[in-house]
């Protein structure tokens, strides 16, 4: 098989033609991405030619003539200053490839062909367009030509087409085609954008196109990558014949097009697929909208936007009125070119989707070469194909242009009486089954939506009966029969079975399951002899630990229900739990009575004998226990559902335990984030607690050999599992304590001495060990939930571990209502229903929702909770029987978008309401609000989640100025940590949307605040913390005396911090550390400390490089110090490290060098440690640039190569430009002054009176000055100061003598125009540099030059030289 | 008191070398802070005075000196009479494969002369300036070797 491919090279060109504001766009998208084949236009063909035919010879002659006769065939693109310029070349050679495809089957071929026929063009190249040819057989070959869309549109290839046809024909074409309009075009364009009419036509796209939805949210099978790949499928489709003739039919009835039917249905589909009611199509239009276009050779395609509204309330028939008013809207703009409508209307940018729309709909349908109709259709008719100067051929259809959007449809084409079609999908979030369903449901919906155009659209299908069949069985969890016995029975039948084994460790401490059972039943008989009884409430505060669980599986055996109390929360929030709860008692330990004052009567377990402590126990003056299980209802009528449905009946169970007929058998209360601003309580009976137990130990093949790590707190229900599964299977449960569990490397080493097999933990904590450096435990099975388990992570766990599974569920339907294996391959879902569980995914109608289109998901079965505890109101909200997916059913509304794909998996797509899951908690942020709101000087508030941290943006009451860390301490008297807003931005108002309801897509990017003063870091220790801080936190600068939390850190965070300065410095500073010492400065005199016993290297890494990139090397400049480079470092462009080497005098004392080939010598043997070989990029700011001109000089020597070395306004080290030999007291002077640059200041202390004072005097005069000046701190570390000073000093020295000899190097030197001192245009380096000079004005004066706003302008200026940069390993 | 040491190679007989480095008239030829020299009371030898001018680190200082041993090819030992501060220095030779070795000592006493440079940085400075005019001697020497040969 051989590959030929002729060379396509240019001649020299003519003028350049201006070329169309398409053509920009879609060259700037190639520049993005050089790979993107997505605008490829492409037709394929098989053709057969007869053995006496010439019609391959004269087909290349008649390519050859239109190649040479249309300038629009042989045009490229090049940068130009302002973006792309356009060039003609007068001679360019038709681009045609010949493969022998003779040996490959069809299968391999096509795979090839298509293949090849994304192989990206090089614009800069012409021609833009190729044909190839597949010899299949002698006489046979699959023909393809690709085209650029930049250089042409599909009418222009179909016209080409019709030209060849005609010219082999020997025919007159029935075009006189153009290939210079595309010039006249452009620049009619041109003159159009400048004039009053596209100003009044953007003003209405403004207006129409104002407050659009930031994205269409449509539901994919995999996350959305950052920046969208262009890869894409395509799956063809046929609207039935007798549904064409509908569309027709209703077309003519409302006086509309096809094409409008099919967009509005498009509109309901997409309304379904997102569930947004505003939604934006992409549609294209030819362009032509003069007639000498119609024969043009070009690209003149342009893109409207339709907005569609979707209202299920309205019929098909009043919506299509609506979008045929809607498409005439948009297309009275079709003259402003798409690029420019997103430039001038710089709608809010998101780069992982393309701008304003996100799903297209084409109508393509060529009024001529209507004979070759199937060759355009990606499924064709068997016996398509026609004869064009003995040349048979035949349709080879190719997909083409995917993956531009998320969704296109291109429809027009017709076969037999029925529209054919294509559905193109983005590969980066939908697999192809997906997009088969979706094709299928859009000819569904159509054929719904024809067939009753009268109805209101809440009540059409949106599927059919084969997609409804697979719900019921998904959806439905193995059926058990559940014992009677509670959770305490349950232990006591380990215990029986297996006293002597381990049941409960923690803290050195092993319990047996004898042990266990005693005290369980030592706490029950405490209870009881309190006159605790069957049905009361309990309030468990107790330390993580052996006697916990005996206390919760203590109050359980006496009846009543625990009400768990974590000790670490706010007084105020226990307080009202244990009130809200009506306790009748609290179970705690007598260090912990004093943390929290209550009048509560109070047991204490260390002391049980002593009995109740303070009041007696209150006469029980509850309502009776009925008010538990408040009544639920029916969509329509109301239903009560008694607290038996919960119980499963009173009377006498198995044990012979009396339970009261009206008591609710509660096993727990839990309180859990409540909209009100108050928490509100889930009141879980026994047997949902024994059902998840006893499902999860079936599901998981927990056995008596098995360990479980118990990481969680007790006020978050997942607890539950963790504390009582082992021991229902007669294994072992190792209780971990708080600080191990929020400690990601303590944590880790517990897990490996411990041994244990299994541990559940949300992603944020398993995310937190993996950011401390654990690597996965072999044995170690794994259960995650509570939030959504990313890819990434689900890939990192599955490969360290011995299993992985997925868990799901709220805490209403008992800890967990499904689990599964996670196969990261196949994607992230929350698994299967676990036993006597039910999945619902229901519409707001409560109906059954079809796969691929989200819902709210609702859970019925044994884990549902009683209700919420005192509030039948909202029991009855989120409990309900008798929806219509399921009659008889009594279901928990999650509030969870969900969505089944067409195999069957259930995808969680977060929630429906502003409740949010944060590192595993649940949040309403509602109560977070409310909270804030009652903050003096706070007017109103909102709350929502960024970057996963709750971000609290208010508005003051006029005249107050609160400030966020007031507010933040005020909302934590009240809420727990993981409630409190980590960023609290203050606004003059909130943005509203039309209607006036707060905007929360037009929130600002939260600007982290700090009440601090804003001090830039001062040494290398503070700079590498600020990177740090600034890389965690997505922020992008902080101020020293910033504290952590202050500027949007928490806890998890702090974890990344710790862990990060570890490996920085091998300085452990514990979590705890972290809180009391929160500032970049506080961290530094630690990190110091700590890291006194290891210096370290002069190299400061101010950021990270990508992977394989080698990095750029900074020196330092006179003074030794590196935090000058920082601004001009944020302004380089991503990838490439940016490593600055500082004097090692600044650190350490004594470690000046007073020499500047000793420092490059030093420097270099760091450097070669990171980079061991070149071509090296080195360069600096004033003296940096010397010393790096001496570090490439000794390289060159060593047989390396640099690539780039630069001076950032550095003098020549020349003696001409040698100062006048300077005493100490003139360059402490000089030092003063320098102290001053960074701040903006001047500080000038004369020599002379620096040399009266003489020494130490002089020195401290400076710090005073400087002090008050505000450069340097009041308590400045004075000997850091010094070494600053001495480093300084040595620099100056080292100047005064290196001057070396001329070099045979490349320098460029970025000149300060400004600098009024002067030393030549070239600064005396033309006096050394022996290669080539350049020289770049940059604004600013020798000092400003590097700070802002002069720093990006340097920076720009070098950006073009830091190029390609490829591996170094 | 500072202690600076410093040996270095010159390509030439110990005796050559005592010649070039141990006379204080030939201090301005190859020490570049050496600025003039003067012999005040006759030729180099065990009891000669002389009078030295340094440009040092921005300062210009002037010092009368006494040689206190000198032994041609093996050693010459000086110290300070007069001046800002006060400093003993020691040139020692022997012969090696190479030509000569030279060990360089010099024990100063700078008091506050050099404000608050710290000693360490002082020592440094001295040390670098004899490197480097070693340095530079030597490949003078071995240039002139080279242009007989």
């Amino acid at each position: 098989m051989n590959d030929t491919a002729p060379g396509a090279t240019g001649s020299p060109a003519t003028a350049p033609p201006r070329l169309n504001a398409q053509q920009a766009g879609l060259w700037f998208i190639h520049e993005a991405d050089p790979g993107c084949a997505a605008y490829h236009i492409v037709f394929g063909a098989e053709v057969t030619v007869d053995a006496e035919s010439d019609a391959a010879s004269r087909a290349g002659r008649v390519l050859d003539d239109l190649m040479r006769e249309h300038d629009a065939l042989r045009i490229a693109f090049r940068p130009g200053p302002d973006g792309p310029v356009q060039w003609v070349h007068d001679s360019v050679p038709v681009d045609v490839r010949g493969t022998d495809a003779r040996d490959l089957d069809p299968a391999t071929l096509r795979a090839r062909v298509r293949t090849d026929s994304r192989v990206p063009f090089d614009l800069s190249r012409p021609p833009l367009w190729r044909l190839h040819l597949y010899r299949t057989a002698e006489r046979t070959w699959v023909f393809t030509a690709v085209v650029h869309h930049a250089a042409a549109d599909f009418w222009s290839l179909a016209l080409l087409i019709s030209e060849v046809r005609s010219r082999l024909a020997g025919e007159t074409g029935p075009f006189a085609l153009d290939g210079t309009a595309f010039a006249a075009y452009a620049e009619e364009q041109h003159d159009f954008l400048g004039s009053d009419r596209a100003r009044a036509l953007l003003d209405r796209e403004a207006e129409r196109l104002a407050d659009v939805p930031p994205g269409l949210d449509l539901y994919g099978d995999r996350p959305r990558p950052p920046a969208p790949s262009y890869d894409g499928g395509s799956t063809p489709f046929t609207v039935p014949a007798e549904v064409t003739e509908a569309v027709r039919q209703l077309a003519r009835d409302t006086a509309t097009t096809p094409y409008m039917v099919l967009l509005a249905a498009y509109f309901v589909l997409l309304s379904r697929l997102s569930g947004q009611s505003d939604v934006l199509v992409g549609t294209p239009t030819s362009g032509r909208l003069q007639r000498r276009m119609r024969d043009a050779i070009g690209n003149f395609v342009n893109t409207v936007v339709v907005r569609g509204e979707v209202d299920e309330e309205s019929t098909y028939r009043q919506l299509l009125g609506s979008v045929r008013a809607r498409v005439l809207e948009a297309t009275r703009a079709q003259e402003l070119p798409f690029p420019w409508l997103v430039r001038e209307l710089a709608p809010p940018r998101d780069p992982s989707r393309t701008p304003l729309y996100q799903a297209g709909f084409a109508w393509d349908r060529l009024p001529f070469l209507t004979d070759m109709d199937e060759f355009f259709l990606l499924e064709p008719g068997p016996d398509a194909g026609l004869t064009v100067a003995g040349a048979a051929l035949r349709p080879y259809p190719l997909p083409q242009q995917e993956g531009q959007t998320d969704l296109w449809i291109e429809m027009g084409a017709e076969r037999a009486g029925a529209y054919a079609g294509v559905l193109r999908h983005n590969t980066d979030i939908y697999t192809a089954d997906t997009a088969r369903e979706i094709a299928a449901t859009f000819v569904t919906t159509l054929e719904t939506l024809v067939g009753r155009p009268d109805e209101p659209l809440r009540d059409l299908a949106r599927g059919d009966a084969r997609q409804l069949a697979g719900l019921a069985e998904w959806g439905t969890g193995p059926e058990r029969e559940l014992p009677a016995a509670r959770l305490p029975d349950l232990v006591r039948d380990s215990a029986r079975r297996t006293p002597d084994a381990i049941a409960v460790a923690a803290d050195g401490t092993e319990w047996d399951y004898a042990r266990l059972l005693a005290e369980t039943e030592r706490v029950a008989a405490a209870l009881r002899a309190a006159g605790v009884a069957a049905g009361d409430r309990v309030a468990v505060l107790a330390e993580r630990g052996a006697p916990l669980v005996a206390a919760l599986l203590g109050v359980l055996e006496a009846d009543a229900a625990y009400v768990p109390l974590d000790p670490g929360l706010p007084a105020e929030r226990l307080s009202y739990m244990a009130t809200d709860s009506r306790a009748r008692l609290l179970l705690t330990q007598t260090h912990l009575r004093t943390s929290w004052p209550t009048s509560l009567p109070t047991l204490h377990l260390d002391d049980l004998e002593a009995g109740t402590e303070g009041t007696t126990p209150p006469a029980r003056t509850d309502p009776p226990d009925t008010t538990v299980p408040v009544p639920a209802f029916t969509a329509g009528t109301a239903a009560p559902v008694t607290g038996e449905s919960g119980l499963g009946g009173g009377g006498a169970d198995s044990g012979g335990r009396q339970v009261p007929a009206d008591s609710p058998d509660l096993a727990y209360i839990l309180y859990t984030s409540g909209s009100t601003g108050r928490p509100k309580g889930v009141a879980i009976p026994h047997r949902a607690l024994v059902n998840l137990l006893l499902a999860l130990r079936e599901e998981t093949g927990f056995g008596a050999s098995d360990s479980l790590l118990a990481v969680t707190t007790v006020s978050f229900d997942i607890a539950g599992l963790e504390l009582f599964m082992p021991l229902v299977a007669g294994g072992r449960v190792l209780v971990c304590d708080s600080a191990t569990a929020a400690d990601g490397a303590a944590l880790a080493a517990r897990i490996e001495d411990s041994g244990v097999t299994w541990m559940q933990a949300t992603p944020t904590s398993w995310r937190m060990l993996r950011d401390a450096g654990w690597t996965g435990a072999a044995r170690l099975n794994v259960l995650c939930g509570g939030e959504e388990l990313p890819l990434d992570l689900a890939e990192f766990l599955t490969a360290g571990t011995a299993s992985v599974r997925n868990v799901y569920g709220p805490t209403e339907t008992t800890i967990w209502s499904s689990a599964g294996p996670v196969d990261p391959a196949a994607g992230v879902d929350i698994g299967a229903p676990v036993a006597n569980t039910r999945l619902h995914v229901l519409d707001p109608q409560g109906r059954a929702v079809e796969p691929t289109f989200p819902g709210e998901l609702w859970i019925g079965g044994d884990g549902l909770a009683v209700g919420y505890w005192d509030r039948p109101e909202l029991t009855a909200e989120r409990f309900v029987t008798g929806l219509p997916a399921a009659p008889g059913e009594r279901l928990y509304r999650t509030g969870d978008r969900a969505r089944w794909t067409a195999d069957g998996r259930l995808l969680h797509h977060g929630r429906l309401d502003h409740q949010v899951k944060l590192r595993g908690y649940r949040i309403e942020l509602a109560e977070v609000e409310t909270v804030v709101k009652a903050v003096d000087g706070v007017s109103t508030a909102v709350v929502v989640v960024r970057d996963d941290r709750l971000v609290c943006y208010l508005v003051p009451e006029p005249g107050a100025e609160p400030k966020p860390a007031d507010v933040r301490a005020a909302a934590a008297v009240s809420l727990p940590q993981y409630m409190v807003p980590s960023i609290v931005v203050v606004l003059d108002e909130l943005p509203l949307t039309a209607n006036k309801k707060i905007d929360r897509n037009r929130l600002p990017e939260p600007a982290v605040t700090s009440d601090a003063v804003f001090e830039k870091p001062r040494d290398a220790t503070e700079i590498t913390l600020a990177r740090m801080w600034t890389e965690i936190l997505g922020i992008p600068e902080v101020g020293v005396h910033d504290d952590f939390f202050d500027v949007g850190g928490h806890s998890l965070l702090a974890v990344r911090l710790s862990a990060a300065i570890r490996d920085e410095w091998d300085v452990d500073i514990p979590i705890s550390e972290l809180l009391r010492h929160g500032t970049v400065a506080e961290l530094a005199t630690i990190v110091r400390r700590g890291g006194q016993d290891t210096p370290r290297g002069p190299i400061v890494t101010l950021r990270e490089g990508g992977p394989g990139q080698r990095p750029l090397f900074l020196f330092h400049p006179f003074g030794g110090t590196v935090f000058c480079y920082v601004e001009l470092t944020r302004h380089l462009p991503e990838g490439r490290a940016v490593l600055a080497v500082e004097a090692p005098g600044i650190e350490n004392e004594g470690e000046a060098e007073i020499s500047v080939e000793a420092m490059a010598a030093r420097y270099l043997e760091h450097i070669r440690e990171i980079q061991p070989h070149g071509p090296y990029a080195l360069g600096g700011w004033c003296f940096g640039g010397v010393i790096a001109y001496e570090a490439a000089g000794q390289l060159r020597a060593a047989g390396e190569q640099v690539d780039l070395l630069f001076g950032i306004d550095s003098r020549a080290p020349i003696e001409e430009n040698i100062p006048e030999s300077s005493d100490d007291a003139t360059i402490l002077s000089w030092f003063a002054r320098d102290l001053a640059v960074p701040y903006g200041k001047t500080l000038d202390i004369p020599a002379e009176l620096l040399r009266e004072l003489g020494g130490e005097a002089a020195f401290d005069h400076i710090l005073r000055e400087a002090a008050a000046l505000g450069v340097l701190a009041e308590d400045a570390d004075r000997a850091q100061i010094l070494r600053y000073f001495e480093a300084y000093l040595a620099n100056g020295i080292a100047l005064q003598t290196y001057l070396p000899e001329p070099n045979d190097l490349d320098y460029l030197l970025l000149r300060a125009v400004d600098e009024p001192a002067g030393y030549g245009p070239q600064l005396g380096w033309d006096a050394l540099v022996k290669g080539a000079l350049r020289v770049v004005d940059v604004a600013g004066d020798h000092n400003s030059v590097m700070y802002p706003p002069h720093a990006a302008v340097a920076a720009q200026a070098i950006s073009p030289h830091l190029g390609a940069s490829d591996d170094h390993s | 008191m500072i202690t600076a040491e410093y040996s270095f190679d010159l390509p030439v007989p110990p005796e050559t070398a005592f010649a070039l480095v141990s006379d204080p008239e030939q201090d301005p030829v190859w020490q570049a802070a050496c600025v003039e020299s003067r012999l005040l009371n006759g030729p180099a030898r065990e009891g000669c005075r002389y009078e030295i001018t340094f440009a040092l680190v921005g300062k210009r200082m002037t010092f009368t000196v006494e040689i206190d041993s000198y032994e041609p090819g093996r050693v010459s030992k000086f110290h300070v009479l007069d001046g800002p501060f006060t400093y003993y220095g020691t040139y020692a030779y022997s012969a090696g494969p190479a030509g000569t070795t030279v060990d360089w000592t010099f024990d100063v006493e700078p008091g506050d002369y050099f404000g608050i440079m710290p000693k360490s940085l002082l020592r440094k400075v001295l040390v670098n300036s004899v490197k480097k005019d070693s340095a530079k001697l030597a490949e003078k020497l071995r240039q002139e070797a080279g242009s007989r040969s």
